[in-house]
């Protein structure tokens, strides 16, 4: 445990992420789809000579001005917070290989808000030509923060072989443009763009259910028809680039989907497969409404009707990303990085010296392991996708299990054995033998109550905090202790930081 | 207490990619930037809202138009505050990010409560907008949005100061591991807060004055601006002295030591020159607030952006003095360059630039907005 780790208790903090995630995403996919949607539209209507269309037009910006400048901005501020909070360890991996990636996302993103801002305030006060050129150079600048981000986002799922090669040497740099242009890449570029413009279309159709259908039918008419045809490439090539997308995803992770896929007749099918065909069933529906409502339908189309799509979008989007999420479990970074921070390479290393043996956060440093350890291990090791009471929690997860399945369940988390139906996705448990009799204890109590089950090992008497120290004192004898109080392996100091990396290595 | 070293997290097995000292520029600058517009939305709301509620209380037209003239700047304003906070963050993360993130997870329910803090401020100021293109009183609002501004302010500080105590990390994570506790305050922390504060209200409050220039303002508005801004000006220039004393005074002996001989020594005396400077621009302010002068205007932001430019560098140094006996010397962190990467972002920074500036050129040359186009 090298970062403390956030608890947030019930909701858990993968969830806090998720919650942001969802509405940033919804919102900047719109920014970017809405750019194109804003220059096309405002081209077709000079072309056409549909002055009434400018008109709207330029409410409709407005609406997007605020939109994606004040909420998308701010909650793409709020993910960057939430993933620091809750996995400052993956954060610091994605930061330390992309960080110039991010500061031209930041600069270009400046640029577009400017666009933004611009666009709105010089309808109808610079020549149409001019105004127009902002309006395309904005979608152009919207879809290159796409375009850098999801080089990022790729990257977690497909490191690539060149990247993994280097990592833990030092030299990662070297791969930065393998690493950026992955396997993901153009597939989940498409399907993004395709659901940029499709939200473009969803957002414009809340906006323009709002025109009176008895003043203004005619427009109205023609804009909601207008708006309902964004959806149609995504329904036509996003199958397409899902297929492809799925291509990409390395098999180990595409097994817990099919995993799912083969069980769905015994309903034991797994989240991701779950979270896909929600997917699936809401972009259907959306298609459904649309032609119905939209399409055939247009002036009578409501704002009810409108925000009834954002709803679906957003389950739809939940899912997608969900899904996303998911498939890289129990990875942050495939092949490198746990979603619970422990770096594949450290494995050996942290199992023979000891979970917390460079920790900052060992309370029983020096000690032998107690149940505070054993705290430590939980909050290290199992929080990041686990809560104690809501969101997978624990004491229902574990219900029903005495202290002599819980430790069953425990070992074979650490022996991650190749057939062992948790290695989809849960990260394998690292520590000494006396570190995980420590987190045996601490979730017998949890869930239990009290011990309920005889301490295993008796070179690790991990108590309670209840019970007295001295009462059970005993001379500590194991390996990680002696080792944890080593200087050698203690020293976390910058110091040491290229010897860390050689152990990494090995 | 354990050996200062084991308290700090391992760092991050990637080296950085590319040298300290590049990063060290692009984070003052853009934190340079973050801090200017940060004075300028604190200082301009706290003073619109002031105005605004003797505008209305007395039926000062010229009181309600000043007020209404820096209101309506604010949200973009705070456009750029934030993203102008982004790149720094960024960059420390990268230099700091053993203590940063540290520290931000043992602060963790307030640090992200900053964001919907933030953005409900924001939502606010277009609120008062909208009420003060309607001619209505929007004070109360005003009065809100900085107080949640005041308290993302208080938690910045607060982090700011808490990643530089490695010390106390521990017992606090075992007493909350939530981040629901502001900790108890670090002494330098109510310093540097107000140091922020008092610059707001007198180095911000002379770069609203700018605003008195727009064509849109009308006369006695145009005076009312000047005078008013003039006067907190000269009121808080002396305090926010004061406040840069404190925040010496309350640094460790060591900290205070090295601060005081060399280039701190000179920083800390170029800062109270620009504060000087900044004075005499407010007082020149005030004699010639019936003019139209810009000249007062204009002196006062540049000194201004020098004192704030020099005091990001200032707290960068006492960071630094502060972190590196506790085992994180940021001069040490190993660096392996991609040049090619460097070049691409730094190509496209430029890039950026161009685009504004002929965005700027653009809308300069715009026709003024008509009544009904807002
Ligand atoms: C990468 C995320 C992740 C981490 C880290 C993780 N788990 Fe899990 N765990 C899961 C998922 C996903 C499930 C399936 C949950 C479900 O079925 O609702 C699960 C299920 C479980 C179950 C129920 C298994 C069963 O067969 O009933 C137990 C027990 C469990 N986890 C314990 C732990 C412990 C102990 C740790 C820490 C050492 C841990 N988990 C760490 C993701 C994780
Ligand atoms: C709009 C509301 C905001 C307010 C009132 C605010 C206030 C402050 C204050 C008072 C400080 C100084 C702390 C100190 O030294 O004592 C600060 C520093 C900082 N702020 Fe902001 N801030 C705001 C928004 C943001 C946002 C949105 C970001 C980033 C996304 C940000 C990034 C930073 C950074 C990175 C620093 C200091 C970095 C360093 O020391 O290296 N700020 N802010």
């Amino acid at each position: 445990m090298n970062y403390p780790v956030w608890d947030v208790p019930v909701i858990g903090s993968g969830l806090v992420i998720a919650i942001i995630a969802v509405i940033h995403i919804l919102i900047s996919h719109f920014a970017i789809g809405g750019g194109l949607f804003l220059a096309m539209t405002e081209t077709k209507a000079l072309r056409e000579g549909r002055r009434d269309w400018l008109d709207r037009l330029r409410k409709h910006s407005k609406f997007f001005l605020v939109l994606t400048g004040v909420y998308g901005a701010m909650t793409g501020v709020g993910i960057w917070f939430s993933i620091g909070l809750a996995n400052p360890e993956g954060t610091s991996t994605l930061i330390h290989n992309f960080v110039f990636a991010w500061a031209a996302e930041w600069v270009v993103f400046l640029v577009e808000l400017s666009l933004a801002a611009a666009y709105y305030y010089t309808w109808g006060r610079i020549p149409d030509k001019t105004h127009e050129k902002i309006g395309w150079l904005y979608a152009f600048t919207s879809f290159l923060t796409l375009f850098i981000i999801n080089g990022i986002l790729t990257f977690k799922l497909t490191p690539g072989p060149e990247w993994l090669a280097l990592a833990g040497t030092g030299r990662e740099a070297e791969a930065f443009f393998q690493a950026f242009f992955n396997d993901g890449f153009w597939p989940s570029l498409g399907l993004r763009s395709l659901a940029c413009v499709s939200l473009a279309g969803i957002w414009s159709l809340v906006f323009f259910s709002r025109i009176d259908r008895e003043t203004d039918g005619e427009v109205k008419i023609q804009l909601i028809r207008w708006s309902a045809k964004w959806l149609l490439p995504a329904f036509l090539l996003m199958p397409f680039f899902f297929a492809w997308y799925l291509l990409m995803v390395p098999g180990e992770h595409r097994d817990l989907m099919t995993l799912g896929m083969s069980t769905i007749g015994s309903g034991a099918f797994t989240q991701v497969t779950r979270m896909a065909l929600i997917t699936l069933m809401t972009t259907a529906t959306i298609g459904l409404v649309t032609y119905f409502l939209a399409w055939l339908n247009p002036r009578d189309f409501s704002f009810g009707h409108g925000v009834s799509l954002l709803f679906l979008a957003l389950i739809a989007t939940a899912g997608a990303e969900g899904t996303r999420e998911m498939l890289r479990k129990p990875f942050v970074v495939s092949g490198y990085l746990y979603s619970n921070s422990n770096r594949l390479a450290d494995v050996p290393r942290k199992n023979a010296e000891g979970y917390l043996a460079r920790s900052p956060w060992n309370p029983d440093r020096g000690d032998r392991p107690t149940v505070r350890t054993g705290e430590r291990m939980f909050q290290g090791q199992c929080l990041s996708c686990h809560t104690v009471d809501g969101y997978r929690s624990m004491r229902k997860l574990l219900h029903g299990r005495d202290g002599k399945a819980i430790g069953n369940i425990l070992q074979m988390l650490h022996e991650n054995a190749p057939d062992s139906p948790y290695r989809k996705f849960m990260p394998p448990l690292v520590g000494t033998p006396a570190e995980i009799e420590a987190l045996r204890q601490y979730l017998d109590i949890l869930v239990n109550g009290k011990l309920t089950s005889p301490i295993v090992d008796p070179s690790a008497k991990a108590v309670p905090d209840s019970v007295k120290v001295d009462t059970l004192a005993a001379p500590a004898i194991d390996t990680a202790k002696k080792d944890s109080a080593a200087p050698a392996v203690r020293d976390t100091s910058r110091s040491t930081a290229p010897a860390a990396k050689d152990s990494a290595r090995i | 207490m354990t050996d200062p070293i084991h308290i700090l997290p391992a760092l991050d097995p990637l080296p950085i990619p590319a040298p300290v000292a590049l990063f060290k520029f692009l984070h003052h600058l853009t934190l340079g930037l973050h801090f200017g517009a940060l004075q300028l939305l604190l200082g301009g709301l706290v003073l619109a809202t002031i105005w605004n509620i003797v505008g209305h209380a007395s039926g000062s037209r010229s009181a309600i138009g000043a007020s209404g003239t820096v209101a309506k700047k604010l949200t973009i304003v705070t456009t750029y505050v934030v993203n102008f906070g982004v790149p720094p963050l960024l960059f420390a993360q990268i230099l700091y990010g053993q203590a940063l993130y540290t520290s931000s997870v043992l602060i963790g329910a307030w640090w992200i409560a900053v964001v919907f803090l933030i953005l409900i401020a924001y939502a606010l100021l277009y609120r008062m907008t909208t009420l003060a293109d309607a001619g209505r009183p929007w004070w109360h609002w005003g009065v809100v949005s900085f107080t949640l501004l005041a308290l993302v302010g208080r938690v910045f500080s607060t982090n700011m100061t808490l990643m530089l105590t490695p010390e106390v990390w521990s017992t606090m994570y075992a007493s909350n591991p939530s981040g629901t506790d502001l900790p108890p305050t670090d002494p330098t922390m109510w310093p540097r807060f107000a140091v922020m504060f008092l610059g707001a209200f007198s180095l911000g409050a002379l770069g609203t004055s700018l605003w008195s220039h727009l064509s849109s303002v009308a006369d006695d508005a145009r005076v009312f601006l000047r005078r008013w801004s003039a006067i907190s000006a000269i009121v808080f220039l002396p305090l926010l002295g004061a406040a840069g004393s404190w925040a010496l005074d309350s640094q460790p002996e060591s900290v205070r030591a090295a601060l005081m001989g060399g280039t701190g020594a000179t920083l800390a005396y170029a800062w109270v020159g620009s504060i000087a400077l900044a004075f005499v621009a407010a007082l020149a302010l005030l004699a010639t607030s019936r003019s139209r002068s810009a000249l007062a205007p204009i002196l006062g932001s540049v000194a201004g952006t020098t004192a704030i430019g020099l005091w990001t560098v200032l707290r960068d140094m006492v960071r630094d003095l502060t972190l590196a006996p506790k085992g994180l010397d940021v001069w040490a962190t190993p660096v392996a360059t991609n040049w090619v990467v460097v070049g691409i972002f730094l190509f496209s920074l430029v890039a950026g630039l161009v685009l504004l500036g002929w965005l700027v050129s653009v809308v300069a040359r715009a026709t003024p907005l008509e009544k009904n186009h807002v």
